[in-house]
């Protein structure tokens, strides 16, 4: 903390002390209170703020007496416990105090002497503030630095009599609390003001303009003076015609908004006659966005008599208008709007029908089924997709399987989209079934259809489409058998391998045994399937099985890769050395091994032992058993490189046997650079790692010193070195 | 109807277009995904500081003016635009401009709904930061202005459709899968946390509880920045960058995160048209200006559904979300065997309009539009008023008004300084 902090804290505490004297007798120690703040939770609090509302007034008034001016000293627990009394006497039931903590706010509004200090507790009676508020605040209204806290804490309270103290200070107002006056009365809809508020929207300035047109718009009225000069929607509709674009737009709009609040006040056939004004207005034109708003109003307030005037903004060629249109026919929910929704599915042109249908898409298109699904035979293959998406919901799915049999059916990511959103394990028999006399497109998707939710009864079903005479259903239905199978069926799927000579048949059939064998609980059992079909299989399916045979694991797996490895057919070879590379486990750590050491080729020699190295990081092997495994990898190592890799894992072992193996390698020039970093990990706290402080580290960690040149990494060594005795 | 004399923008908008353009491919036009000069979108942007320089890269629409009321900001912002963007200092006066579809909103969140409603009135479609507004009662006039206006609406968080949900590691679509098809069961429990893999960054958006006034420096227009905002003095700390600190401006970390983090469980609990009933903070007492950290927020719907969030990360075995069928958590963990195989065979969400530029041409909602927006910001403002408040609180969502507490109502509806007004 800085001094001159402590010394401006220290001395605002001490004044504070001194101004509140000593505590009288049954009252809160005020200061003690204040000293509490902020308190950590809501039990805390209410016993400080009860014990200042117990002391009555003079203690409510001894915190308001800490509130300082912007500027004057640090406050801030003082404005703590203010702005929490004011929200706990304001709950529910609390109205004694309240009210009195209310009024010490007012004699504190009165006896302070800075504006900064009455604002925030007028800022606070917005949240407490009653009745009892609506004098003292109004005597504030006239001074031009607190109008618009007073104002903002009357319209938070809406006391009975607010518009009248308002009406009252704005007829002595000028400049910006005038504004601040207009714009209250209007938020209070003060139908009494119009005649002080109207020469506001004539105003050389525009924003002095606007707010007093906002103010007016809400403001209805006798029905007498709602015509004619000087009422809001005179002074309204005058706006409207000025040539600056955006306030005849902002005009334009409140006059709808008065077209609203004279709804509000009964008078719907005015509010709708404005309304139809407004609309003829924006479709002849600028500003024409504001057609939707009319339209919308016009609804709430003429109903079905508004249906010519929606049913016509449906045809405007513009399309937000018309969208707007067709989203109140359907949110007024009338049979006429309906029935005229329908017309427009079955009978409009396309460009109306696709924005529909889209609309509906967004909301339901429940109550408009039978109209949509007629757009399915439509001649535009947009309007189709825009059907077939409007019918994501349950009813939906009968007729798209229909469609999907028809011969025309195209939009088939479109289909297989919305039927993901509808279909569950209830609907696939209907999907199964539908396979029978679908064209081989559509057979094709609902194959995919099945496979991705494993539609297990299916099974038969898709099986049978694997001798189907369409190549693509083929390949679809072997996909879908890996979704669609379960264990007991792999034999049924492995005797299907022998046969399949097609090179991507046999890749897809395989594939889908893989993710069925892969879901057979016991690990060891999953490659049986296969391996029950590996003697008959021919050269190529026997390079295909064992290359996928990683995949799957287990030891008999391991023993025909193996195996399969050290044969004479190259091809079979090759696949089986790439499949014992990829093993998944550290149990084909030493064929691995064994497989390197024999490898003549450089690429499977280098593929298997970053295999070793890595099943041997991954497993569960003790670090001394680890590193074992790691240095008798070493010798096998083709090249500089290799060697790196397999001293790079000696990161996951911090012992000293690790760092001995690390450092026997500084040495080499070839492998030195790599190996410093590796040995700083190993030696060298990180974090909660407090490092290897073994004597025998420092002849290795100053070798590394003489390599590594990056300071930070530097002055990590040289703190370890520090460490060690 | 009279039919108008279609300007520019009423013919791109317009149905016949768009019929016309449906039956001549796009790259016949132009190349594939070659959008035509002549056919792109524009946008402007109003607040260009930090976030509001992010938004220059959001969109394929052309950025044609930037608006700051601190000139640093705006000479950037007109720097990185290139040579058609102007800039401007008052928001009316982009709003004003004819050519502008799309007003991007990055301003800090006390300006949200009041220019979200002016653009709309203006007509202009927008695309507006989070949180949507900083009092439920904004944020409920934007949806009504919007909706009234036939205007398209976006909020500038994406986890209801897109990315990874923070800790969960997936999309919150396969949640939302188990969560529609029953497998959790219901009710359920959402708790929103660091364990869980949610920051609520409370010590980085607190303010201070003391600020001694500082000058206005020359550069920014302070009385522009505070619009509706209370006047108080200027201190740096309460603008560019820590503004998040002080209720009068946001609301801490849940102003921040708030939306990022709430919405989606909103999706997840199929609440996109209502609130919660009963809500309850755990928290030191909150100062009346700056923003302070809380410990717990905890929200309870009607149907039993409740929301809690931990906002001193000691829930440490809660999962993210768990229903009396199951759970899901960080790293989308769950106590259901198989649960992935099991979603294979469930039926997806319905798809979502996740292509602002797309809804804007069709005139079709956004998938986190003003009407859900509404609803997953007053997730946020609800938290915030019960953790200012300090006492339990029950809500009527329909009505959107707290039960017998008029001071918690005097936060959904707090008046605006003078001119401002929505």
């Amino acid at each position: 903390m800085k001094p001159r902090f402590i010394l401006v804290h220290t001395a605002v505490i001490v004044g504070m002390l001194l101004r509140a004297g000593p505590v009288p007798a049954g009252q809160p120690d005020v200061n003690a209170a204040i000293e509490k703040m902020p308190a950590a939770n809501a039990v805390d609090a209410q016993a400080v703020f009860e014990s200042i509302l117990q002391g009555g007034a003079p203690a409510i008034s001894a915190v308001c007496d800490q509130v300082r001016a912007p500027g004057d000293g640090d406050d801030h627990k003082a404005r703590y416990l203010l702005g929490g009394l004011a929200f706990h006497v304001a709950r529910s039931g609390a109205t004694a105090g309240r009210e009195e903590f209310s009024k010490a706010l007012l004699a504190a509004i009165q006896k302070a002497g800075d504006a900064g200090i009455k604002s925030f507790h007028m800022g606070l009676l917005r949240w407490c503030g009653g009745a009892e508020c609506l004098a003292p605040l109004s005597a504030l209204l006239g001074d031009p630095d607190l109008t618009e806290p007073a104002t903002q804490a009357l319209l938070a309270i809406r006391a009975p009599g607010t518009a009248e103290v308002l009406l009252a200070a704005l007829k002595k107002a000028e400049g910006g609390p005038a504004i601040t006056l207009v714009k209250a009365l209007g938020e209070l809809r003060e139908a009494r003001a119009i005649p002080l508020v109207a020469p506001y929207a004539t105003h050389a300035d525009a924003e002095v303009r606007h707010v007093a047109l906002q103010a007016l718009a809400d403001m209805i009225p006798a029905r007498r003076q709602r015509t004619g000069t000087g009422s809001p929607r005179e002074l309204l509709r005058a706006a409207c015609r000025t040539d600056e674009p955006l306030e005849r737009v902002l005009a334009t709009s409140l006059l709808l908004h008065h077209a609203r609040r004279l709804a509000e006040a009964g008078a719907k056939a005015e509010g709708a006659a404005l309304c139809r004004e407004v609309l003829a207005q924006a479709a002849a034109e600028s500003p024409e966005h504001l057609a939707p708003a009319a339209l919308h109003a016009l609804a709430g307030m003429a109903g079905d008599q508004a249906l010519p005037d929606l049913i016509a903004a449906v045809e405007h060629p513009n399309r937000p208008i018309s969208v707007a249109a067709m989203r109140t026919l359907i949110s007024m929910n009338r049979p006429k709007a309906r029935a005229e929704l329908d017309r427009i599915l079955t009978r409009g042109p396309d460009h109306l029908r696709l924005a529909l249908l889209a609309t509906l898409d967004d909301s339901t298109g429940a109550a408009h089924f039978n109209a949509i699904a007629a757009n399915l035979g439509h001649e535009n293959p947009e309007v189709r997709a825009a059907a077939i998406r409007a019918m994501t919901h349950p009813r939906g799915l009968p007729a798209l399987l229909a469609y999907l049999k028809s011969e025309n059916a195209q939009q088939l990511p479109d289909i297989q989209k919305a039927i993901l959103t509808i279909a569950g394990p209830d609907e696939m028999s209907a999907i199964a079934a539908a396979l029978a006399g679908a064209p081989a497109p559509a057979r094709t998707l609902l194959l995919d259809l099945l496979g991705q939710r494993r539609a297990t009864g299916s099974f038969n079903a898709v099986f049978d489409l694997t001798a189907d005479t369409d190549a693509a259903v083929r390949l679809a239905a072997l996909k879908a058998l890996g979704g669609v199978a379960t264990p007991d069926q792999l034999p049924k799927m492995t005797r299907l391998l022998l046969k399949t000579t097609e090179s991507s048949e046999q890749t897809a059939l395989q594939r889908s045994v893989i993710h069925v064998s892969k879901t057979m609980p016991d690990a060891e059992r999953r490659a049986d399937a296969l391996l029950a079909v590996l003697p008959s299989a021919s050269p190529e399916a026997t390079e295909a099985i064992v290359g996928s045979l990683s995949e799957l694991g287990g030891p008999a797996a391991l023993r025909a890769v193996t195996e399969a490895g050290a044969g004479e057919q190259e091809n079979v070879r090759n696949a089986a050395l790439k499949s014992l590379a990829d093993w998944p486990d550290d149990s084909a750590a030493e064929a691995m091994l064994q497989a390197s050491v024999r490898a003549t080729d450089l690429t499977q020699k280098v593929l298997l032992l970053r295999g070793y190295v890595r099943v041997i990081r991954a497993g569960a092997l003790p670090a001394e058993e680890k590193l074992a495994r790691y240095r008798a990898a070493l010798p096998v190592a083709p090249r500089p490189e290799d060697k790196a890799m397999i001293l790079g894992a000696l990161v996951d072992i911090k012992t000293m046997d690790a760092l001995r193996l690390l450092g026997g390698h500084l040495g080499d020039p070839a492998l030195r650079e790599q190996i410093a970093p590796l040995a700083v990990i190993v030696a060298c706290a990180d974090g909660e790692y407090k490092g290897l402080t073994d004597p025998a580290a420092r002849p290795i960690l100053s070798a590394v010193l003489e390599i590594v040149k990056d300071d930070n990494v530097r002055a990590r060594v040289t703190a370890q070195l520090a460490k060690i005795e | 109807m009279k039919k108008a004399p279609l300007s520019r923008r009423a013919f791109l908008r317009s149905a016949a277009a768009t019929a016309v353009f449906s039956i001549v491919p796009r790259h016949v036009l132009g190349g594939p995904g070659y959008t035509p000069p002549s056919e792109r979108l524009t946008k402007a942007i109003i607040g260009v500081g930090g976030m509001g320089l992010e938004h220059l890269g959001l969109g394929d629409s052309k950025l044609l003016a930037v608006c700051d009321v601190d000139e640093t900001h705006l000479k950037r912002a007109v720097e990185r635009g290139g040579p058609d963007v102007k800039g401007y200092r008052d928001f009316r006066e982009v709003l004003a401009r004819p050519d502008i579809d799309i007003v991007h909103i990055p301003t800090p969140p006390h300006w949200h709904a009041l220019i979200s409603i002016a653009a709309a009135e203006a007509g202009k479609d927008v695309w507006c930061e989070k949180p949507m507004a900083r009092t439920i009662g904004e944020s409920r006039r934007v949806r009504e202005v919007m909706q009234r206006h036939g205007r398209i609406f976006r909020l500038n968080t994406w986890f209801r459709f897109q990315s990874d949900l923070y800790g969960i590691g997936k999309p919150v679509q396969p949640i939302k899968k188990a969560v529609m098809n029953g497998l959790l069961g219901w009710p359920l429990k959402v708790t929103v946390g660091a364990h869980q893999g949610f920051d609520w960054k409370l010590g980085m958006w607190q303010g201070r509880p003391h600020l001694a006034p500082e000058p206005v420096p020359d550069r920014l227009d302070y009385d522009l920045w505070l619009g509706p905002a209370p006047f108080k003095p200027y201190n740096a700390h309460r603008t560019h960058g820590t503004f998040r600190g002080y209720w009068d401006y946001d609301g801490g970390g849940l102003g921040d995160m708030g939306m990022h983090y709430l919405d989606p469980v909103q999706y997840l609990l199929d609440k996109d048209d209502t609130s919660p009933v009963e809500m309850e903070a755990d928290s030191p007492l909150q100062h009346p200006d700056a923003a302070l950290p809380w410990r717990r927020v905890r929200m309870k719907y009607a149907d039993g559904c409740e929301i809690i969030l931990d906002g001193d990360n000691t829930l440490n075995q809660a999962p993210f979300i768990e229903g009396p069928e199951g759970w899901i958590s960080k790293g989308f963990a769950s106590s259901i065997a198989d649960l992935e195989q099991k979603l294979r065979e469930l039926p997806d969400p319905p798809p979502q309009q996740t292509d602002f530029e797309d809804s804007v041409r069709r005139r079709k909602t956004f998938a986190l539009n003003e009407s859900n927006g509404h609803r997953s910001c007053s997730l946020v403002n609800l938290a915030i008023c019960a953790v200012r408040l300090g006492r339990p609180l029950r809500y009527d969502p329909v009505a959107e008004r707290f039960v017998n507490d008029e001071a918690a109502n005097r936060l959904i509806d707090q008046p605006m300084r003078a001119p401002w007004r929505i």
